[in-house]
């Protein structure tokens, strides 16, 4: 399910901010007092002298001498496109953020406001947080993919797939930034506190979102609602299984270039790339959209951030206390279709015997609301019971029932995940945490850890759809 | 008469009885609303209802009671069965807990329990659509060329007579099977299945047309687990 990470490629430039003693949180606070003590006084001017005095317009149209600025900004702040980076020393939000979140103080102030800038308001990725989502993403999507694979070993793919989108999509990744307190700043540009959320309503940025590939017949998928074979979800659709829409070609040079990738980086956009609406409406599908792609793209930016200064045990706690410890109920992602069919298949792959249904219990046969206890049992062994109000329906729902059983075979909470191999050898091996979800894996440590057990995989799809 | 006087609307009726002159009428009607219960019937109801404590409450408690510890009793209400506990038949070979219960599941595996908790045969139990079961219908799994060959040519000729059951029946294959080997044409399909439900909903109103959509929209409920 996940691919390769490059990881050198997307925190190259970041190195950039050094973690030391100036940036950390309360070296941030004083240093921020020390600035508003030195700051000249601003000028206030009464109303009575503003009537008489020509208003003074900046070039950003404010009438300063009405809204006086809270505090003294640099020179051409307004036309910079995002706060400049050492202004987030002076923020007290981002300050309180970082106290929020109990980051470590290895992470920067400096980085935490660049997770905070998404690539709708500032185009440079050396300034948003593009590469910083990119890694996030790779990371929260890696940990919950192998999460699944070793807790519930036999989910089906299109099982799998919803539960990783119901884990660490873009709505509970949305829900998760909004829970750590972020508020949003009205436009994006300079001047604002680095400390909000700074997303454009008017110009969806593109920012690389993931791994994955544009089909060529996507307009025809789309068009004709042809069928998806799950294999070919694997390969070329998305973490969450979801059809990558491709990008507007706004010049065939860009085209061409994205030909020349073939990396399988897909970029990010909405699905309304012209919007017609102005900045003041909210409310839209369109804003709520780029709003909850803002929110989660800075939620995995900061998951980036945490692994880029504090390394991969760190990340790896973090996405687990923020992500991966969230309930999601798995018994309702399910739908069948013959569940009776299904599960007699079932029966023969595993060499069981065919599963018979037989009535436990009934009550009120002739009456307007009968309850009949139904029990599928292969052999002498029960595998699931259902009760419904006729026999076909208890019947039915005492096969979903088994076969909801058999899907959601757990080993237990203590379930080694491939991960914890590494955590578990004391040095060197830093580099091999992208691959295996496989008992491969395990197989080639199990002589050095003997606390390491290959996980229990099952052997496929029930039903090859 | 001592008894009925106790209850106060007994007592409205005697009123009733000693003032009004009329009285005649009132005695049937007050009849007809009430129960009547025979002493055959009132004996069946109670023998229905004497069920047996469960055994939890019966067994005897242990030695260590008497010395002063306290017993535990595990008699939850009854409820549905959670998807999370896998049935023994389902835990993979590698895992602790079959290997925990396997003596339990090799020895005692035929007899179950009721709802009253008492042991019951799994195989007394009445199976339900037998005829859809894949286990009580015996399959020929030898059919050659020439079955299949003839099984198509039966029901091109007369897909009437020689419907899919029938077939089945005679070949001693599955339902599926016999799909599988051979379709009848379209004209057929639609004699026997298209148009005679079309005419059929032709003829329906608006509520039994909308019962027919809600059933339709159960069924789908029920297959997404929400009913």
């Amino acid at each position: 399910m996940m691919k390769r990470l490059r990881i050198e490629r997307a925190t190259g430039q970041l190195l950039a901010a050094r973690p030391g003693c100036p940036s950390t949180p309360g070296a941030a606070l004083r240093s921020s007092y020390k600035c508003a003590t030195q700051v000249a006084p601003v000028r206030y001017s009464s109303s009575s002298s503003a009537v008489e005095t020509e208003p003074v317009y900046e070039e950003d149209g404010t009438d300063h001498s009405r809204f006086p600025p809270l505090e003294k900004l640099p020179p051409n702040t307004s036309t910079l496109p995002s706060p400049l980076p050492y202004r987030a020393l002076e923020s007290a939000k981002l300050s309180a953020l970082h106290a929020r979140l109990s980051l470590s103080p290895k992470i920067p102030l400096q980085t935490l406001a660049r997770t905070l800038v998404d690539a709708s308001a500032d185009p440079n990725p050396l300034f948003n947080n593009s590469s910083l989502a990119f890694l996030g993403a790779t990371i929260i999507n890696y940990h919950a993919s192998e999460w699944f694979m070793v807790h519930y070993p036999r989910l089906p793919m299109d099982v799998l797939f919803a539960a990783m989108a119901g884990l660490a999509g873009p709505a509970p990744l949305n829900r998760i930034a909004k829970s750590w307190g972020i508020e949003v700043a009205a436009a994006p540009g300079g001047e604002v506190d680095p400390g909000l959320l700074q997303f454009s309503l008017e110009n969806p940025g593109e920012s690389i979102a993931g791994f994955g590939y544009t089909r060529t017949v996507v307009d025809k998928i789309n068009k004709n609602n042809w069928k998806r074979s799950v294999a070919s979800k694997v390969i070329y659709d998305d973490d969450f299984g979801q059809l990558i829409m491709p990008r507007k070609a706004k010049e065939s040079e860009d085209k061409a270039v994205e030909e020349d990738q073939g990396q399988g980086v897909y970029h990010e956009e909405a699905a309304n790339p012209t919007p017609k609406f102005s900045p003041t409406s909210y409310g839209s599908s369109t804003t709520r959209e780029l709003s909850e792609k803002a929110h989660a793209n800075f939620a995995r930016a900061v998951v980036g951030a945490v692994y880029t200064h504090c390394g991969r045990a760190a990340a790896k706690s973090f996405v687990k206390a923020h992500v991966l410890c969230r309930e999601l109920d798995l018994e309702r992602l399910f739908a069948f279709k013959h569940p009776t069919l299904e599960l007699a298949m079932l029966c023969a792959r595993e060499e069981f015997e065919p599963p018979v249904a037989r009535l436990l219990s009934e009550t009120g046969r002739l009456s307007r609301t009968p309850v009949f206890v139904v029990g599928v049992y292969s052999g002498n062994d029960k595998l699931g019971e259902g009760q419904g109000a006729t026999l076909e329906q208890a019947r039915l729902k005492a096969a979903m029932h088994a076969l909801k059983a058999w899907y959601l075979y757990s080993p237990g909470e203590g379930a080694k995940v491939p991960s914890d191999v590494l955590e578990m050898e004391t040095g060197g091996g830093g580099g091999g945490g992208g691959g295996g979800e496989q008992q491969g894996q395990g197989q080639g440590q199990q002589g050095k850890n003997k606390g390491w057990e290959p996980a229990y995989i099952d052997i496929g799809e029930l039903i090859s759809r | 008469m001592e008894a009925t006087l106790s209850r106060p609307a007994a007592r409205c009726c005697c009123l009733l009885k000693t003032t009004t002159p009329s009285t005649s009428r009132l005695p049937p009607l007050l009849s007809n609303q009430q129960q009547t219960r025979q002493k055959s019937t009132r004996a069946r109801h109670k023998a229905s209802l004497n069920i047996p404590p469960h055994p939890s409450f019966l067994s005897n408690p242990p030695a260590s009671s008497q010395t002063g510890s306290t017993t535990l009793i595990f008699n939850p209400p009854s409820s549905a069965p959670s998807v999370f506990q896998t049935p023994f038949k389902f835990l993979p070979k590698s895992d602790p807990r079959r290997r925990a219960t396997l003596a339990k599941n090799l020895f005692s595996s035929s007899v179950t329990t009721n709802f009253a908790s008492q042991p019951v045969d799994v195989s007394s139990l009445p199976t339900i659509f037998d005829d859809r079961s894949p286990a009580t219908t015996p399959k020929n799994h030898s059919l050659t060329k020439e079955d299949v060959e003839e099984m198509r040519r039966l029901r091109l000729a007369d897909p009437i007579k020689n419907s899919v059951l029938n077939l089945a029946r005679q070949f001693g294959c599955s339902v599926m099977f016999v799909m599988m080997c051979v379709q009848a044409g379209k004209e057929h399909r639609d004699k026997v299945h298209v148009e005679p439900h079309a005419a059929a909903r032709e003829r329906w109103g608006p509520k039994k047309r909308q019962a027919k959509e809600e059933r339709k929209r159960r069924m789908e409920m029920l297959m997404r687990g929400e009913i």
